[in-house]
């Protein structure tokens, strides 16, 4: 049976594509992603399918009833069994919070102190990782069917071990524009940082809540955030429902996929209470 | 059906009584049903501890709601109802002393919460899991998968020791190494393979350090923070790919040894070991 490529992402609402503050922001040719090259790691497959790039292999095939997913990306593997021919599936990335597995819902990226004068406002550019989550789709249900990544996942605490949270920890640079990633590893950040302090603060390290962040995809993988920095040691950070380039699309979140409670959901914010450095 | 309408107590009739005992038999079924229902339906969305807490408050509500349905076939009078209740509680708190300290010390543990379902905790002696905590009495699983029921009188007096209470925690190895080794390579190699490592925690960053000269090695103090659900299998995992990885760079940990020097009666120089008659040790290089 011929391999289906993967079609148009999965279709969002208008929040994703239409945001006046979107701008047209200078950026580089991914380097792996070839002019002419059809299949894009994210999408939609129509399965039976199969996609291999960059050390990255997964497919479903049909053995009599049944379809196999198996995947390889370096030396990890999965292999489940899907009792369903008429779904979809869907190739997106997701919060970077479930490697090896899931301990925590807070990200966190540290990087080179930069310095803000008082009661100011600047973007920077930073990356972050990239966990690529394989859902199943069936009549509007999602289920997270597998989740693998490049990016060699680490953990941190912010704040004290009484007070303070476990995060994914990410090192990375500052850029003023945004960088060259690999979108199976890491993507674009785009974050504003408004010191509403009236004093010059520095900053290093920036954490956001993962049960509200709206991953967009396209030729790259990007988030815009925002950081308000109230004293050098309390800020308050949100993920903006806002795409990089308007072209780009609205990744499933996987807290939809996993079926999790919305619950807490509504917490868009995340307080730093424990310092900015 | 004279019969039902006999009474028994005052007015209430064994009518009153099959009624009372009906509505009530209803209620803790539908109770059940919804306690089965919700962890049906929320098992996979919602945390063991917080699932216990929804179903048990769901349950009681039912419940309540049936006795109240139920009190008027009783004709009950609640000004009487609180006169009584408030005589009989004084008289039953004299008569169960023990069990009335164990519900209140189940409230203040609700309240203080040291502890919560799914929890890592040492309390007296009995280490385990807290698997539940009710009004008298918490029980726990412990290690071996044995059930043990404490009341809450004993675990409120005790001391409780919460593995899991903070977020992260701190473990320690101490690795050996000869003397003849270089501990500035071996403690590199050991926070590589520290760096590797998802669950060994950024911050606070890993401590390593020459601790001790001892009497057969130079020991390393490795200090590792990691999130506390956690830790003991990265304890497990590292001590092991620790000792591969120091001796994939022929750094070994030395066996106990001692050297025994036999002195030399003819009194020629005789200062090696094969030789010499002193007893002492000179510390690890094997093996």
């Amino acid at each position: 049976m011929p391999h289906k490529a993967p079609t148009d992402g999965i279709s969002h609402d208008d929040r994703g594509r239409n945001n006046a503050e979107s701008q047209d922001i200078p950026l580089k040719k991914n380097p792996l992603i070839h002019e002419g090259e059809s299949r894009m790691l994210f999408g939609r497959f129509e399965y039976p399918c199969r996609y291999e790039s960059a050390g990255i292999t997964f497919c479903i095939e049909q053995e009599g009833e049944l379809f196999k997913y198996r995947r390889q990306c370096g030396s990890s593997e999965a292999e489940k069994i899907i009792l369903s021919s008429t779904g979809s599936l869907f190739v997106h990335p997701v919060e970077p919070v479930n490697l090896p597995k899931e301990v925590t819902r807070f990200l966190e990226i540290e990087f080179p102190p930069v310095m803000m004068a008082p009661e100011s406002e600047k973007t920077l550019f930073l990356r972050f990782p990239v966990e690529i989550g394989v859902i199943l789709k069936q009549n509007d249900e999602c289920q997270l069917l597998d989740v693998f990544s490049r990016a060699a996942p680490k953990y941190s605490l912010y704040g004290t071990p009484e007070s303070g949270v476990i995060t994914r920890y990410y090192h990375s640079d500052v850029f003023d524009q945004p960088p060259d990633t690999d979108p199976a590893e890491t993507g674009i950040l785009r974050l504003v940082i408004h010191n509403t302090s009236k004093g010059w603060v520095e900053v290093a390290r920036v954490v956001f809540e993962s049960y509200n962040m709206p991953i967009y995809f396209g030729e790259f993988v990007a988030m815009s955030a925002l950081m308000e920095i109230f004293s050098k040691e309390i800020a308050e950070t949100r993920v903006l429902e806002r795409p990089l380039i308007p072209e780009m699309n609205l990744a499933i979140p996987v807290i939809c996929a996993r079926k999790i409670l919305r619950i807490d959901t509504e917490r868009k914010r995340f307080l730093m209470e424990h310092g900015v450095r | 059906m004279a019969i039902l309408s006999t009474p028994i107590i005052g007015e209430i009739t064994i009518l009153d009584l099959l009624i009372f005992v009906v509505i009530i038999c209803i209620s803790v079924i539908i109770a059940n049903l919804a306690g089965i229902y919700i962890k049906k339906s929320l098992s996979d969305r919602v945390r063991k501890d917080e699932m216990a807490k929804i179903v048990k408050i769901t349950q009681v509500a039912i419940i309540l709601i049936g006795i109240f349905i139920s009190l008027p076939s009783f004709k009950v009078d609640f000004g009487e109802l609180l006169l009584i209740g408030g005589t009989a509680g004084i008289i039953i708190g004299f008569a169960s002393q023990r069990l009335v300290t164990n519900v209140g010390s189940g409230i203040f543990l609700i309240i203080e919460r040291p502890v919560k379902i799914g929890d890592t905790v040492k309390i007296g002696e009995t280490e385990g899991t807290i698997e539940d905590i009710r009004i008298l009495s918490t029980t726990i699983k412990t290690y071996e998968g044995i059930y043990v029921r404490i009341p809450n009188e004993t675990v409120f007096n005790s001391e409780i020791t919460n593995y899991v209470a903070n977020v992260a925690r701190r473990f320690e190895y101490r690795i050996g190494i000869r003397y003849s080794d270089d501990a500035d390579q071996a403690i590199q190699i050991i926070r590589e393979l520290l760096e590797d490592h998802p669950f060994v925690l950024k911050n606070p960053p890993p401590s390593l350090y020459v601790d001790e000269l001892g009497d057969n090695a130079v020991i390393i103090m490795v200090r590792i923070w990691a999130p506390s659900h956690e830790w003991w299998d990265v304890r497990t995992e590292m001590l092991w790919k620790i000792k591969m990885a120091l001796e994939g760079e022929g750094i070994s940990i030395p066996f106990p040894q001692r050297m025994v020097w036999f002195s030399d009666k003819s009194g020629s120089a005789g200062n090696t070991p094969s030789s010499a008659g002193v007893a002492g040790g000179k510390p690890g290089n094997g093996p």
